[in-house]
């Protein structure tokens, strides 16, 4: 049976070999430490319970007015208008509506700011240690007095933030998705605390929670390796020279190209899925008296790891078909590395268009749900956009039988070929 | 053939694609990271965090000509040492590293950043090392595809176990401020290249 060649090929390939390694490797250093004590109900009295993002008018206003006058006098404002961080110099004209802006939200004057010349943005620096190292060394930043007039409100500061984030080019400090995390973070109280406890101990019913926190472990290697385990079996074809005997076969393209999909899918979802059962294993006896859900890790791996496994595999075999294994690993490389580092935040920062889902955390249960929409549209959008990409691949492969498609060069594919 | 004709083919044929990548790489590397007025650590992100993989591109491919199982028997049967070949690849693609390495850490002095050599050394020992884990894995199994992917795996284990990775770790200037292993690192790669030389040539025979 064609299904079960195409399993026994991966299962005994290197890349499998590697893949299995990687997973379990991921699973050992980074999972498992968490699974080895339960957390604690929060006691009361600590000095110190973490921090949380409220939406605190007197605590976001003069934040977020340092933050802005820091920038402007520093010359340029740090920015992720598409995910990826970056500096932006603003132009004469669009800086000068900027010291508007602030001349409002402080009363400092343009031309004070102008003159301002002690201007030190502190922070963290890193001076020479003296034996060839760096050391760190935190600073404190030098600014003029900021003092918020009584007669601003908070609507109309917003509504100031809001147009100098436009101005920024959007995707900077002041965005309203961003603001409040920026520059209102106050110390969690021990009723904050037990809040966050008891939403991972009742609504999670605990494992919800370390379900999160394994998908956010593994999505990051299976979200890239299944591209090489594809690439490679369907490079093995050309390097054997078999390629045209199967284009001889009587088989149909879309049977060969579904049933090596499903294989490469099955056996690289089989060792993430045993691994959820085997952490489900440990918190549900690690947690035994808070009646865990021993389903919710195992089930989260399929809906949030299975779109990457099966995007990445798809986009291996497409790429490989369309032009060569080298394409197909950079291709994948740039989209998991761009969706890794552009990550603004590790805790529920999900968009419509996320590759690589982040939630690193036990707690911040009401941030994932916030997002749960966008999660569950990102989902669906590489499932179908890996459903394409096989139909496409189908589509070139049968071409490719008839003797009548050469989409890239015989040249390159012959220099490419991996 | 002799031997700068050899080298000319290879250049040609094998190299230039793979260059093209690794300056591809390069190239996108502003795009995912800023590179202006960054301080010591700061800039060291952009060429510890990224350009590595430059080293990925350049070092992984060197055995894969020869993965075809006839090509192979044909430049085996040839006069010229296959390996020695191999070996100019290596020294080839190590130059084209440090070039890309030396011509980013330019621009980025040029864009106002406080870099200094030991960002270029840095920057080329992680290069190196990533590209020399792909080029073991690559070289021993007689798989590029499987070479790639160790490469791959060696940097997603740098960003769960950190420091834990003792002078391997690559991100060691960005992540810790740490400078001093660097050089470890670019001898621990030269060590390892040729041990597979070695055993490559011990299979041979």
């Amino acid at each position: 049976m064609l299904f079960l060649k195409e399993c026994k090929k991966i299962l005994f390939s290197l890349t499998f070999v590697i893949y299995l390694v990687a997973v379990v490797g991921f699973y050992i250093t980074q999972f498992r430490p968490d699974e080895r004590e339960a957390l604690e109900q929060p006691m009361p009295g600590l000095a110190d319970y973490g921090t949380i993002a409220k939406e605190i008018p007197e605590i976001l206003m003069p934040a977020a007015a340092d933050g802005l006058l820091t920038e402007y006098l520093r010359g340029y404002y740090t920015a992720y208008p598409i995910g990826f961080i970056k500096k932006v110099k603003l132009s004469e004209k669009k800086s000068a509506r900027i010291a508007e802006i602030i001349t409002e939200i402080t009363g400092i004057s343009s031309q004070e700011l102008d003159e301002f010349a002690d201007f030190d943005e502190g922070g963290m620096t890193m001076m020479p240690d003296g034996n060839g190292g760096y050391m760190p060394v935190i600073k404190e930043a030098v600014l003029p007095e900021v003092h918020i007039p009584d007669t601003m409100t908070y609507e109309h500061f917003r509504e100031l933030m809001h147009e100098a984030d436009k101005i920024i080019g959007g995707g900077s400090q002041y965005a309203d998705e961003y603001i409040i995390g920026n520059f209102s973070l106050v110390p969690k109280t021990y009723e904050d605390a037990l809040a966050d406890y008891q939403a991972m101990i009742e609504k999670d019913r605990v494992t919800g929670a370390y379900a999160r926190l394994f998908c956010d472990y593994m999505g990051i290697v299976v979200s890239i390796l299944p591209v090489f385990a594809a690439a490679a079996l369907a490079n093995a074809d050309k390097k054997s020279r078999m390629e045209q005997l199967i284009y001889a076969r009587k088989i149909s393209s879309a049977k060969l190209i579904g049933t090596r999909f499903s294989a490469l899918v099955i056996t690289l979802t089989v060792p993430v899925i045993l691994l959820a059962f085997m952490a489900s294993g440990s918190i549900s006896e690690l947690y035994a008296q808070n009646n865990p859900d021993f389903w919710a890790i195992p089930t989260m791996t399929v809906y949030w790891l299975l779109p990457n496994i099966l995007f990445s595999t798809a986009l291996g075999m497409a790429m490989t078909e369309i032009s060569s294994p080298l394409m197909a690993i950079f291709l994948q490389g740039v989209l998991w590395f761009g969706s890794v580092m552009s990550s603004t935040s590790l805790s529920g920062a999900i968009g419509r268009f996320t590759l690589v889902c982040r939630h690193n955390s036990l707690s911040d249960r009401d941030v994932f749900i916030e997002n749960l929409s966008q999660f569950a549209f990102s989902r669906i959008f590489y499932t179908i956009l890996a459903l394409v990409m096989i139909a496409l691949t189908t589509w070139i492969y049968s071409e490719k039988r008839k003797g009548g498609l050469h989409v890239i060069s015989k040249d390159l594919i012959r220099k490419s070929k991996a | 053939m002799s031997f700068p004709k050899i080298l000319s083919v290879n250049l040609k044929h094998n190299f230039l694609i793979h260059f093209l990548l690794a300056v591809a790489v390069a190239i996108l590397t502003p795009v995912v990271f800023s590179i202006h007025s960054l301080d010591a650590r700061a800039a060291a992100q952009p060429i510890e965090m990224l350009l590595p993989f430059i080293g990925t591109i350049l070092l992984t491919p060197v055995f894969l000509p020869e993965q075809n199982p006839e090509i192979r028997d044909v430049i085996r049967s040839k006069k010229t040492d296959y390996l020695i070949v191999c070996f100019f690849r290596v020294i080839y693609s190590v130059a084209a590293m440090l070039l890309i390495t030396g011509i980013f850490i330019m621009i980025m002095k040029y864009c106002a950043c406080k870099i200094t050599y030991q960002h270029l050394i840095g920057s080329f020992a992680s290069s190196l090392f990533l590209g020399t884990i792909g080029f073991t894995v690559a070289g021993l199994s007689n798989s590029v595809s499987a070479g790639y992917m160790a490469s791959m795996v060696y940097y997603s284990a740098n960003i769960g176990l950190k420091d834990k990775l003792g002078i391997c770790y690559l991100f060691s200037m960005y992540g810790g401020g740490n400078f001093s292993d660097k050089y470890l690192l670019i001898l621990l790669s030269v060590m390892i290249i040729a041990i597979v030389f070695v055993i490559l040539r011990k299979l041979d025979n």
